[in-house]
């Protein structure tokens, strides 16, 4: 309970939802839940592990825009597509490697230059968002092809298939982000990166993997928002990049690094897609909608602080026994 | 004649106009203990992280067992032997005793789909690790963070003589220690010395802990060598003056 105070928020939430929303506690706003958390989880799991490895990536927002307007621009010849006609069993995996690749830039401007992770993610995400408006003149991309959509269309025991995705790769991420020798030396690097530097662990190559990945995975939730839309636009995701560093912080990844786990943002991005639920379903002004969430963010990052400070004088009593 | 087990010589680096190590050279043989002294920017620390790795010279010669090396990082300084416990002590606070002595060379069970961390058998070696160095750490699953300095001094060192370590530096290891645990300190490096014949190389400002660890004193002034000095024959004045300069001046 000390370690993240996610849990037990929401453990009060979610029963006051379902106790005091009509419909929250249905299956298939259950379902219009997991669909709608399932691209932030994505965006926020991968965020995280750069995040954890003491880096900053605000740039998965625009990687997510950027390779799926490439895919679409690459599977389509009307709306400004490119004609080519790729298929999507091509054009999935180029999307997630092209994500892949644009993390390795990033991490290369942040280890091999030196540059704050700060500045680079942000000029990237901005050169990213730019260019995925530019071969279409910001147009969107519609008619995708059916193999490409097939899994926004398609459920498996009522749950869409991009939902199974999106929760199957948080819980190999999480696997390996705790199990394996990779997963350890991102908390290491994260933790104190000169004594992994002494101790063998190379920075360059953990970052490297870090970035890769949340930029793969940015990749991967591009694919799966272009499904569940059937389209593709340059400004689908408009602001998500701040639901994602919200979902990351309430979920207890330290903004300084070496500490949180992946079920934590899971927590933070459940606790956030509720809310945003809720505010729908009770069909309150969309004006108080962002207020609402601003005061959420600050009441968990209170509540954080006041974790932290009761395990800090926890900690001197021990000292001083 | 037996080969040293170290043997640098003409060891130089530059940065940018300054001048760290010159022309610098070091023999230490198997089983003996050498202190390197000298003031602040004598090259020391530059030393140091040559001789593990974290930085290469710009020219020089290393020799381990009369065969020439090369270290590109930690690790391959590690592979050659040279196990190093740095002044900061390279722990992760974030990670636990297990965690922090096996950084960098993590024991796994299965390399497919990913390198599984071995986290029994770690722990297992972490505790036998201790055991053998006579020292305690309560709890092992603590992260490193809430343990004390001379616990974490510890752990440095268990980590340095885990491996099979054939030389052992240490960059002022009790710089930030209390009495007691800087006499822990010598006590453990004794320990390896008299127990496993490990050679070390102690770098400290303390004329004492020289003393109390090392046979032969290696003077460093301005990135150069000035003196080699036998600390049975050798006075505390000898090397302070060697460190300071004095030596050709001051009549004895």
């Amino acid at each position: 309970m000390l370690r993240n105070p996610i849990l037990p928020i929401l453990l009060v939430a979610l029963p006051a939802f379902a106790l005091t929303v009509p419909f929250y506690a249905t299956i298939a706003n259950f379902q219009n839940l997991a669909l709608a958390s399932s691209i932030l989880l994505l965006l926020a799991a991968g965020g995280a592990v750069v995040m954890i490895s003491g880096n900053i990536d605000l740039s998965v927002e625009g990687t997510l825009v950027f390779t799926c307007m490439v895919a679409a621009w690459l599977m389509s010849e009307k709306h400004g597509g490119s004609g080519l006609l790729l298929p999507p069993a091509v054009v999935i995996p180029f999307s997630i490697a092209l994500g892949a690749g644009i993390g390795c830039i990033n991490a290369l401007m942040v280890e091999r230059l030196g540059v704050n992770s700060f500045i680079v993610t942000i000029g990237m995400l901005l050169a990213l968002k730019g260019a995925a408006a530019i071969p279409t003149q910001a147009s969107t991309i519609y008619g995708l092809p059916t193999l490409y959509s097939w899994v926004g269309y398609n459920s498996i025991m009522g749950l869409s298939w991009i939902v199974v995705i999106a929760f199957g790769t948080l819980v190999l991420l999480s696997v390996w982000l705790r199990n394996s020798v990779g997963g350890r030396h991102v908390y290491a690097v994260g933790g104190n990166r000169a004594a992994a530097i002494e101790n063998g662990v190379s920075s360059l190559g953990t970052v490297m993997r870090a970035y890769a990945i949340a930029g793969g995975l940015a990749g991967l939730a591009g694919w799966l928002n272009a499904a569940r839309l059937d389209s593709a636009s340059a400004s689908s995701v408009d602001g998500i990049t701040f639901t994602v560093f919200a979902a990351m912080i309430i979920g207890g990844i330290s903004l300084t690094g070496g500490a949180g786990s992946l079920w934590g943002v899971l927590g933070g991005v459940i606790l956030l897609s509720s809310i945003d639920n809720v505010l729908n379903l009770i069909a309150i002004n969309p004006l108080y909608v962002n207020f609402v969430r601003g005061m959420v963010i600050l009441l968990a990052v209170v509540l954080i602080v006041m974790r932290q400070r009761l395990a800090a004088r926890l900690g001197l009593q021990e000292a001083a026994a | 004649m037996t080969t040293p087990l170290l043997a640098a010589s003409g060891i130089s680096l530059r940065f940018g106009a300054v001048s760290a190590l010159e022309d610098m050279g070091l023999r230490i043989m198997p089983g003996e203990a050498v202190a390197l002294m000298g003031g602040n920017g004598a090259g020391k620390s530059t030393l140091v992280s040559i001789l593990s790795g974290l930085r290469r010279p710009d020219s020089g010669q290393i020799l381990i067992d009369g065969s020439p090396v090369e270290f590109h990082d930690a690790r391959s300084a590690r592979a050659a032997g040279v196990e190093t416990v740095f002044q900061n002590l390279a722990l992760c606070p974030n990670l636990d005793a297990p965690g922090n002595l096996y950084l960098g060379r993590e024991l796994y069970r299965f390399r497919w789909p990913f390198r599984w961390l071995d986290r029994a058998g770690m722990e297992r070696e972490t505790r036998a690790t201790l055991a053998g160095l006579g020292v305690t750490i309560p709890d092992l699953r603590a992260t490193s963070r809430s343990y004390s300095g001379g616990q974490r001094q510890v752990l440095a060192f268990a980590r340095a003589a885990a491996a099979r370590s054939r030389l052992l530096i240490l960059d002022e290891p009790t710089a930030a220690l209390g009495v007691e645990e800087s006499a822990n300190v010598v006590r453990t490096v004794r320990r390896l010395r008299e127990e496993r014949g490990v050679t070390v190389l102690l770098i400290t400002h303390n004329l004492e802990e020289m003393r109390q660890i090392a046979d032969r004193a290696v003077v460093l002034r301005r990135g150069r060598n000035v003196a080699d000095l036998a600390l049975a024959s050798a006075s505390d004045d000898d090397v302070v003056r060697s460190i300071t300069g004095a030596a050709a001046a001051a009549p004895v």
